[in-house]
């Protein structure tokens, strides 16, 4: 549901998946959920107040220069997310650039790739 | 047989009003001991005094929450003394009649806003049996 959220956010990209990363199309962003950090409980209550997952975009461009852009684009975006509610009924409180856009070379298909990491706080 | 008490089934309350989105609290009790060596003693000399306790607690800030965080600042504004009680699991209760000392709020960027506030005991403290 995470994931999906964030792909309702950034309507820019036109080849969104959530998970996986296949090798057709060139030009393609990967939305997949990582080990975050543990979650805020409170007192009273056992479900947790705050959920502290981190979430990773994968971005591939058979152009260097066009796929740091995108990168780019999505940082415009996501970083520094203010409070955004869902019709799903979930609610990201804040969303955070941990690491930079990562440059990870090229694949064998000289396709070249990147990743972002990004912290959240949902409720 | 002893059993072990989860930190997760504590709260704090004011009257039957449970406290929102707190996860920590604490309580200290002291008991003063005072010096009554005199000229000639080869040991030191000891005298109970009098007793007190202080403590804290810690949680998110709740936006709304009158019956509990917001009465931790009425009672800070007013400077009186109030039940406040600590609860251990449901049935275990701690009560202290409390002078709230210091109410902190943080605030950071990329998190969640955070209060605590410190307290001072007025009087004896009810300690149950756990």
């Amino acid at each position: 549901m995470l994931l999906e959220n964030i792909e309702s956010l950034i309507g820019i990209e036109s080849n969104i998946y959530i998970g996986n990363f296949p090798d057709d199309p060139d030009n393609i962003c990967t939305i997949t959920q990582i080990p975050g950090r543990p979650s805020e409980h409170v007192f009273g209550q056992q479900q947790a107040l705050i959920r502290k997952p981190s979430i990773q975009i994968r971005i591939r461009d058979t152009s260097y220069d066009l796929g740091q852009a995108r990168c780019e684009a999505l940082v415009a975006i996501l970083d520094g997310l203010p409070k955004t509610s869902f019709a799903t009924g979930s609610t990201i409180l804040n969303m955070f650039l941990d690491s930079d856009i990562v440059p990870m070379g090229s694949d064998i298909k000289d396709r070249s790739e990147f990743i972002m990491i990004y912290k959240v706080m949902t409720e | 047989m002893s059993l072990a008490l989860p930190g997760n089934e504590g709260s704090v309350m004011i009257g039957a009003n449970t406290v929102a989105y707190l996860n920590n609290w604490k309580l200290s009790i002291a008991g003063a001991e005072l010096d009554t060596t005199k000229f000639g003693d080869t040991d030191k000399r000891r005298q109970t005094g009098i007793k007190s306790g202080s403590g804290s607690g810690t949680g998110t800030l709740a936006g709304g929450d009158t019956t509990g965080q917001d009465i931790l600042w009425t009672n800070y504004q007013a400077r009186t003394p109030f039940d406040l009680i600590l609860m251990v699991d449901d049935t275990s209760a701690i009560t202290v009649s409390a002078i709230i000392t210091k109410m902190t709020i943080t605030d950071e960027v990329n998190g969640v806003a955070t209060f605590s506030f410190d307290f001072e005991s007025d009087g004896a403290i009810a300690v149950d049996t756990f």
